[in-house]
Order: structure tokens, then sequence, then C-alpha cells
């Protein structure tokens, strides 16, 4: 058994909100020098940068779960991850037709950069990111599914969030794990939010700046460190397990 | 007022009839179904552009006179499944929410 530390939402360039140093490879770079395993480049609506980074966490050991936050059209975050490049690749695309087709303004929303596998700025992504897609917060769960992948709404009880925005979690949502507030102890979190002992909660930092990466959640794991390996210790282990204080 | 009053005025669109006669005593506009939860009071027209299946048992929390969705905004086949089971009043209108409040203010909601 090997112990993995992970941070499953972090933003690079690409997404606007994200910070110009977040390239794959300072991503990278800041997470090896933490000690962190595992992590996930989840930019918004759209999946870009992650071949660069998975390719680049290989010289550093470090596994790149694929993975995106898209918006719903309630305005509600979803983190989707998958086992495959190539899943997450076809649910991007899908997203990135449902998304409003409106123009990036740099000047407000920051540049939207894409990164080749040397790190270097390869071109940009002209419309604009944070923005929400046509579909449902159910129907982004149901293609997530479809594509093999693994749906966790994101901040759960903040902005943008599913409780924030739908009040509570609708009973026929088809997940399992929920992300909740890294600044809150289970405990506490639980305390608020009773009806959520029935998920799998997990913390992440939802970095948009290199200084905010930090790992939030540790495994134990046999085999490869794989999405499959890591959501199903979420889902067989307690909370607390794999939660970091 | 009656609701059935509002819905002629307005020419809004019946997506879920429950009780049409029902009393209106206000009107609470809000698409952030956390705070409606908080907010909303019974008897009022809760006008959202929110179209997920949340909006009834909101709508039922508060107890609310009728949800007017505004903006022709798309409603969820379900919500429309759930407005029928639950017995609440689902209303539509291309109006927006301002727009709306503007003659609920003149009719004395």
């Amino acid at each position: 058994m090997q112990r993995y530390l992970l941070d499953l939402h972090i933003h690079s360039v690409l997404s606007p909100c994200g910070d110009i140093l977040m390239t794959p490879g300072n991503i990278i770079k800041e997470a090896a020098r933490q000690g962190i395993d595992i992590i996930s480049i989840t930019d918004h609506n759209v999946t870009g940068n992650v071949k660069s980074a998975i390719e680049l966490g290989k010289a550093k050991n470090i596994t790149v779960i694929p993975g995106i936050e898209v918006q719903s059209r309630e305005d509600i975050h979803l983190l989707s991850y998958f086992n495959k490049l190539n899943d997450l690749k076809k649910y991007g695309k899908i997203i990135y037709e449902g998304l409003n087709k409106i123009k990036n303004d740099e000047d407000k929303f920051g540049p939207q950069i894409l990164v080749d596998e040397n790190d270097e700025f390869i071109g940009k992504e002209d419309r604009l990111l944070i923005n929400s897609t046509d579909y449902s917060i159910n129907e982004l769960v149901s293609l997530t599914h479809q594509h093999n992948g693994i749906p966790v709404p994101s901040h759960a009880e903040r902005s943008f969030g599913i409780i924030k925005n739908l009040g509570f979690i609708p009973e026929d949502l088809n997940i399992s794990f929920v992300e909740m507030n890294f600044n809150e102890t289970i405990e506490e979190y639980l305390k608020k939010f009773s009806y959520l002992k029935k998920f799998k909660l997990l913390k992440n930092s939802d970095s948009h700046y290199l200084e905010q990466i930090s790992p939030k959640m540790a495994v134990y794991l046999k085999g490869k460190p794989t999405t499959e390996a890591v959501f199903s210790y979420f889902k067989h282990n307690k909370n607390k397990e794999f939660l970091l204080k | 007022m009656q609701l059935k009053e509002i819905i002629n005025k307005l020419d809004l669109e019946i997506l879920n009839e429950a009780d049409l006669d029902t009393q209106v005593k206000g009107c609470y506009i809000g698409d952030l179904l956390s705070n409606v939860m908080a907010k909303a009071k019974e008897g009022d027209l809760w006008v959202t552009i929110q179209g997920h299946q949340n909006i009834i048992a909101v709508a039922l929390l508060a107890d609310a006179a009728a949800v007017i969705v505004a903006e022709d905004s798309e409603v969820d086949e379900k919500s429309l499944q759930r407005a029928k089971e639950k017995e609440v009043n689902l209303l539509r209108s291309e109006l927006s929410a301002y727009e709306l409040a503007q003659i609920f203010n003149k009719m004395g909601v």
C-alpha cells in the first residue's frame, strides 16, 4: 500500500480567472514541491490544457486525473473526472457545443491561454469560458456517467454551488460525491447540512493561484493511482480516512 | 386578490393549475433557491428564471401562491410532473421579473 496526497480541483491559465503563472508546468512543479502525487486540472468548460499537464506530470511522477468543471444552465458548477483522456475529450466536445457563444473580453475576465507539452503558450481560447452551458445539472450528471465519468458538484454551499443555487441536492440526482468547504471540518459541515451524510464529501483547493495549491486529501492504494482506484478508495472508506485536517 | 385575476390581467401561460382561487399576498423575486427558501413568504407570487424541479419543493416550503417563470425560461419536464403531483400553481410569462413587478405593483399586490 502506498500513500498518495491529492488536490483534484485546480484551474490553469486556460480558465480566465486562473493566474497567468498557472501553466500546467508550474502547477506540476508546485505539486511536486509539496509532495502532492495526484492532481486534476479542472478548467471552466474546457479540457485544452489537460493533455499537456498529463505529459508534464510524467517527468515528476505526478498523476493528472482527466477532469473539467462545467457550469450548468442553473449556474451550478459540476466537476467531472474520467478514467481516460479520450472520454474527457468527448464529454468536453459536447460541453463546448452547449457553451453560450460570447467572446472573451481579456481586460475584464483575463486571458484564456492554451499551453503545449513543453509548457509554452500556443494559443488562446476566444469564447468566454466562465459562462453557463445549455445543459441542466441533471443532464450534465447523465452525460458524465455516459462517458464513464464521476460527477462531483463543486463547492456545494458557495457561489455557483448546488446547495446555494438549488436550495438542496435534488433526490434523484445520480451522484455519490460532493465537494465540501475545505475550511471546515466534516463534523462542522455535516452539522449544517446533515442530509449530506449519504454522500462522500471531498475537499480540494479550487486553486486559481500557485500559492493556493495544497493537499486536502490522502488515499492508500495498492496498484496504479488511476481515477477508478482513487474514487473506489473514496467510496469504500470513511470521510475521515481520506480528508486531511 | 385572487391568483386568477393576475393570470387574466397578464395573460400568463398556465403550466400547471392547482388552485387559481388562492389569495395572493405579496411577491418575491429570486433565482438562488437557498435564498428563496429563507425569504419567500406564504401567499407570495414567486418570480424566477429557474426551471429546475427544485422550484416546486421550494414553492411548497414557502407556501407560495404560485411560481411564475419569467422571460419564457425553459422549465424542466420534471418540474411539470412535480407541480402536478404536489399541486403547485406553475405559470410562465415572457416578461422579465422587473416588468412583472411593475404590473403587480400597479395592481396593488
